[in-house]
């Protein structure tokens, strides 16, 4: 099951992150994606990444593919010691978003834009938080399950 | 940021009229000992610049405690003379330059080198006499524990950091100023010139090859935080200095990205002292704040 994204969902995005733009040929937005988030009590964390979110995505995938476009993540797990898969980077070098296992509990629907653009804000933020303060702000998900679209 | 950080680095570095004080200072002192030791003029290629003026690393501003290293060749006969009486030599350069200098300036000898202090307070010139071997490395006399010759080599560390330097297009120099505007900024801080060139020629060999933009060189500061603190045990006593400047730098990049560019500014002063420039006003974004308690996963949030 691949995920495309409608006209729709490109347009509700690019008004929600100005730094992002859509390049048609290739049916990718891509730019810089910039928020400002807090976990609770947490700390405030603003920070951009640098990515592509790869719109028609052919692979068995319910959701987009994301790239970070900028080696930012590369270079976070070399300055800090850990492999860039405990930073949830795939080999491929897309994002783990993910556990497929449990995206029935967060996407109950199925694909939505704007539960996915909170995933990417979440994402981007216990990154942020665990090259800032070297640590977790929220125990990650063990790496593995399979996608059960039933 | 980008202006800030061009006025930090040129705030940082040496003007053209301290390059010219340094270098009359270290050439008039090496033209002393060439007419002492070889009854010539002065003679370019008897001298080796090392240390942060060969870098071309030292910090504005100018302080007592900063010295011009310089190695003054030695000619064999001279080397034969001294070869059991490594003191002597030390003893016979600041005897030479003693009839050349003032009473105003100072002369000292210990250990392996001759410092001359200039009444100035700058640029004091801190001269070792050396004997070039075939190989590049240099016998220089040291008058400790008895006194020996030891062998020294400044050429490998030079050439690391000048290729280093090359390629990331003058990023490894302007880092290492910076970094050593902060060790002045921390007065209780250790960290030895020779080892902070080390670590940035490290880092910036792993991290930033090419160089960096101008725009992105609080990114690259706040990843060399990020780099010395993960490589620093708890027991070490630079630890805590490093985890609040790293902490400031973190604290600089979040009031950057909100727009705050005054704030960031004032964090970035309390580490690197008063050269790092004020920013005279803010450009708020108007991001909001997306507060949560729950992830869409792969994260698991009780």
């Amino acid at each position: 099951m691949a995920c495309k994204l409608r006209e729709s969902d490109i347009n509700w995005m690019l008004e929600k992150h100005p730094g992002l733009h859509y390049i048609y040929e290739r049916d990718i937005i891509c730019g810089v994606f910039s928020f400002r988030a807090q976990y609770g009590e947490g700390p405030i964390i603003s920070d951009h990444y640098t990515i592509a979110i790869f719109c028609n995505y052919p692979a068995d995938s319910p959701l987009p593919a994301v790239c970070e476009i900028n080696g930012r993540i590369k270079q976070m797990s070399l300055l800090l010691g850990i492999p860039t898969a405990d930073l949830h980077l795939n080999g491929d070098g897309t994002l783990c978003l993910i556990r497929p296992d449990k995206f029935k509990i967060w996407y109950p629907e199925g694909f939505d834009i704007r539960i996915f653009e909170q995933n990417l804000v979440t994402h981007f933020y216990w990154l942020s938080f665990r090259e800032r303060f070297g640590k977790e702000p929220w125990k990650g998900e063990e790496h593995g399950g399979i996608y059960n679209f039933d | 940021m980008t202006l800030q950080f061009i006025k930090f680095v040129e705030n940082i570095t040496l003007t053209d009229a301290q390059w010219k004080d340094a270098k009359t200072k270290y050439e008039g002192v090496c033209a002393c000992l060439d007419k002492h030791f070889y009854d010539s003029a002065y003679n370019e290629s008897h001298k080796f610049l090392f240390g942060s003026y060969k870098l071309k690393t030292p910090v504005r501003p100018i302080v007592p405690e900063q010295d011009v290293d310089v190695l003054f060749k030695i000619d064999s006969s001279t080397y034969v003379k001294y070869q059991n009486n490594p003191g002597g030599l030390l003893q016979e350069v600041r005897k030479a330059l003693k009839e050349r200098y003032t009473t105003t300036d100072k002369i000292k000898a210990w250990g392996k080198v001759v410092l001359i202090q200039f009444s100035d307070g700058t640029h004091n010139v801190e001269v070792l006499p050396a004997y070039e071997r075939y190989d590049g490395k240099f016998l220089i006399p040291n008058t400790e524990n008895g006194g020996s010759w030891n062998v020294f080599d400044p050429r490998t560390p030079i050439k690391s950091f000048q290729d280093s330097n090359l390629s990331s297009n003058s990023l490894t120099q302007k880092l290492t100023k910076m970094i050593k505007a902060w060790k002045r900024n921390t007065t209780t801080l250790e960290y030895k010139s020779c080892i902070i060139a080390e670590d940035v020629i490290n880092f910036v060999n792993r991290f930033y090859p090419d160089g960096a933009d101008t725009g992105n060189y609080l990114l690259v500061i706040k990843a060399f935080y990020t780099y010395i603190f993960s490589r620093t045990s708890s027991t070490d006593a630079r630890y805590s200095l490093i985890n609040i400047a790293k902490t400031r730098v973190d604290k600089a990049y979040q009031y950057e990205e909100e727009g705050k560019h005054i704030e960031a500014s004032e964090e970035l002063r309390k580490v690197f002292g008063d050269v790092f420039p004020k920013e005279e006003k803010n450009e708020p974004n108007s991001l909001e704040n997306n507060i949560f308690t729950t992830a869409p996963s792969p994260w698991r949030v009780n």
